[in-house]
């Protein structure tokens, strides 16, 4: 069993929704991925690059919020 | 017994020490490499590496210091080249890399069983080991030695990783980390904390706010129950009436003002009212008339002054100029006195004292002869009839005596002369007053027909020659005035009328005021329920779920982490601590242990475990680091397929007893591990020659020379 198989195993112990499992062996195969292109960087990047999306879009609405609240 | 590559042979040529092509048949469970220092041993055993993984030996991230500026090919051979077989069970893999100087490139291939294959990738899948973890479970390096022993826990643990076959998995969980997802989570958990704070200081000034707007309009009279709605649009229907009314008696038009249904429309109709009072307030007849007025006054005074000042300055010249007539006569009457009657008289008198003066001038003339001869002055002739003169000085004294007399008369005839002179000057001047006064009243009078036609203009009607432009400027101002008294009073009603519109719609501002203020406030106090609250909510729980689902992987890799470490270490645990006990030979503290949690080296008497930095010398820490090397080494858990391991120089800082007890462990190590070992010390070679029991082959390497390179040869 690989590395990976052995994390998705460990996932599914602890999570048993298949809606949640699915999200999280997507996520580990994107990481894994990225790993095998470029190491530890390339990881780094991927999470970051998709943090900052999410992090962006509550900006925007944070934004909009605070405008509509007259500030 | 697990099935793994094993080499059997290996060609080395133009690599590093070597020049002309070199094999080693080494099919052999026990490789030797022993030679002087400096003479291609540890060339050989690099060769294989650079086979396995081309110049990636020598990068940065490996970790080997010494392979900075590394030079792969011989400087007297035009290509270095490799060619290795490997046989795992029936399998023959065959790997071939080389480096050319004249084209400079790089050529890799690899042969399974006769399929040829260019994929160094492959090749590494199949092998299961990377680089960094050949240098740290296949080929022994001091540097490696050195990062186990370490007091730095972050260079131990990757040292240990790299061991462990885990280097993968810990690179992951740097990256997680590197990433900083908690930071990012917390500084939108502090926004969204904000968002509460911010709500709260806006409804707390818009609180003021209403405060500052009712105090306002209870300073004009509202009371406390008026801010409503209901007293709003009552405001605004009295604030309509009076302003239509004020419109239709002042003949004036406003705009439409329809009656508000709600907050909003009363807003909209407090902003018309208050224009439409500004055009009454500006437009208002009364006023409009009061303004006209005024400034017909303003201007009308204006010409008046100036009139004024024109005809005050004529007057004072044809002032000055009567009094002259007066005292004087005119131009004509003074010129007459001056060439008929005071010029003769300054002429006669002028004649008498040039008589007087001649008389005077000869008497002169004789006193000075008189007075100027040498000789004794009683004895002279006359100088006209040359007779004798008896007595001179006698008539010099008369001389002088008729010089004085002459003197006497002269005096009040030259103060007569003076005083017509005197008296001609003053007339004249008078006479060139006389016409400066004329030129300067012509100009004056001129100066004032010309204003006389501005006051024409300014009161709107001609002035005849007849009248007084003074009096009829007075007169109309005189009338101006009494229009404006008359005027007063209407403005003063009309702005008392406006002043209470005025007030009226300033209340219907402030009431409006704490109404749309009180409105927003409930409008912030439900902003929970807005979409945009929401949005702002769903996008920090997608952001928390993210950071919570890596967090989960990271947990779950880390986990996987430990139990493989644990389990790689408990497997090789007995194999490590009875290397250690038989090479290191302490009775103090025999054995040796790792902890996976800590990535420190232990040294173990019975129950009791100190951490070996703090109590090991160098040969000792040496010792530790080659038996959990070998340990794990001969472990068969590792994840990676080389059947060999690699010892370049072992028994550096080992002392004699050491060395037996290295070659002790060399025993120990089991068939199905193939190991390649170099050594320059005799001691060394003589003991594995003589103790391992396993079956040998030996390459001897001599001096290295210049020409042939690497002078290796198989020892029967």
């Amino acid at each position: 069993m690989t590395d990976k198989e052995q994390i998705i195993e460990e996932l599914e112990k602890s999570i048993t929704e298949v809606e949640k499992q699915k999200i999280l062996r997507s996520i580990c195969d994107e990481i894994f991925e990225e790993y095998d292109k470029g190491s530890a960087k390339a990881v780094f990047e991927l999470l970051k690059r998709k943090i900052n999306t999410l992090k962006n879009k509550f900006d925007d609405a944070h934004t909009i919020l605070l405008k509509k609240m007259g500030l | 017994m697990v099935n793994r590559w094993i080499l059997k042979e290996i060609t080395i040529a133009g690599f590093r020490g070597f020049i002309e092509p070199k094999t080693f048949l080494i099919s052999e469970p026990f490789i030797l490499f022993d030679g002087p220092q400096g003479s291609g041993k540890s060339s050989t055993l690099v060769a294989i590496e650079w086979g396995l993984f081309g110049d990636e030996i020598a990068k940065k991230g490996i970790g080997i210091d010494e392979r900075r500026d590394w030079k792969v090919r011989n400087t007297n051979a035009d290509e270095a080249r490799v060619e290795m077989v490997l046989q795992k069970g029936q399998d023959i893999l065959k790997i071939v890399r080389s480096d050319k100087k004249k084209k400079d490139t790089s050529g890799f291939c690899f042969e399974l069983n006769g399929n040829r294959d260019t994929d160094e990738g492959k090749l590494r899948v199949m092998l299961g080991i990377q680089p960094k973890d050949f240098f740290s479970s296949v080929h022994l390096h001091q540097e490696t030695i050195r990062a186990l022993l370490t007091e730095e826990p972050r260079t131990r643990r990757d040292s240990l990783d790299r061991l462990l076959g885990l280097s993968e998995l810990r690179n992951i969980i740097d990256g997680i980390k590197l990433a900083k997802i908690s930071e990012t989570l917390n500084d939108a958990d502090i926004k969204f904390g904000l968002i509460e704070t911010k709500l709260n200081a806006v409804i707390t000034s818009k609180q003021t706010d209403i405060q500052k707007a009712k105090e306002t309009g209870i300073q004009k009279g509202l009371t406390s129950n008026d801010f409503s709605e209901t007293s709003a649009r009552r405001m605004c229907v009295t604030i309509k009436n009076a302003l239509v009314d004020f419109a239709n008696q002042s003949g004036l038009i406003i705009a439409d003002l329809s009656l508000p249904r709600n907050t909003g429309e009363q807003q909209i109709f407090a902003t018309s009212a208050r224009e439409s009072f500004r055009k009454l307030r500006d437009e208002q007849p009364d006023l409009k008339r009061q303004k006209e007025l005024l400034e017909k006054q303003s201007q009308l005074q204006k010409v008046q002054s100036t009139y004024k000042v024109f005809l005050d300055e004529l007057q004072k010249l044809e002032q000055k100029r009567n009094d002259i007539h007066r005292t004087d006569g005119n131009q004509e009457k003074l010129q007459f006195r001056i060439s008929n009657e005071l010029s003769p008289k300054l002429e006669d008198t002028k004649n008498r004292r040039n008589e007087i003066d001649r008389r005077a001038g000869t008497i002169e003339e004789a006193i000075k002869y008189f007075e100027a001869i040498k000789t004794p002055i009683d004895k002279q002739s006359c100088p006209v009839c040359e007779k004798p003169i008896d007595d001179a000085r006698h008539l010099l004294m008369h001389l002088k005596e008729l010089r004085a007399n002459l003197d006497e008369d002269l005096a009040p005839i030259r103060q007569e002369i003076e005083k017509y002179e005197k008296e001609i000057k003053r007339l004249g001047d008078l006479i060139k007053c006389l016409n400066d006064l004329d030129q300067k009243i012509t100009t004056q009078s001129e100066s004032l027909m010309k204003h006389k036609s501005v006051t024409e203009t300014a009161l709107g009607r001609e002035i005849k020659d007849i009248e007084d432009p003074v009096v009829i400027l007075r007169v109309e101002l005189g009338k101006i005035q009494e229009d404006l008294q008359k005027l007063e009073t209407a403005v003063i009603e009309s702005n008392q009328r406006l002043n209470v519109i005025e007030d009226d719609v300033f209340k219907l501002e402030q009431i409006l005021r704490v109404l749309t203020l009180e409105a927003e406030i409930n409008d912030l106090m439900k902003i929970r329920e807005v979409d945009e609250y929401k949005e702002v909510e769903n996008s920090k729980l997608e952001l928390e779920k993210f950071a919570a689902d890596v967090d989960l992987i990271r947990q779950a890799i880390e986990t996987i982490l430990q139990k493989s470490a644990k389990a790689k270490l408990e497997a090789a645990k007995e194999s490590i601590a009875k290397m250690f006990t038989t090479l290191a030979n302490r009775s103090d503290f025999p054995d040796l242990e790792i902890d996976p949690e800590r990535f420190e080296i232990l040294a173990v008497k019975g129950n009791e475990k100190v951490p070996a930095l703090s109590i090991f010398n160098t040969g000792d820490l040496n010792c530790a680091g080659l038996s959990v090397f070998l340990g794990l080494g001969v472990a068969q858990e590792l994840s990676h397929s080389l059947g060999f391991i690699i010892l370049d120089d072992p028994s550096q800082s080992l002392d004699d007893t050491h060395i037996e007890n290295l070659v002790s462990i060399l025993n120990s190590i089991p068939y199905d591990k193939q190991v390649l070992i170099s050594t320059s010390e005799s001691d060394l070679k003589d003991l594995i020659l003589s103790k391992i029991i396993k079956k040998k082959k030996r390459y001897k390497f001599d001096q290295w020379s210049d020409i042939e390179g690497a002078k290796p040869t198989e020892v029967q």
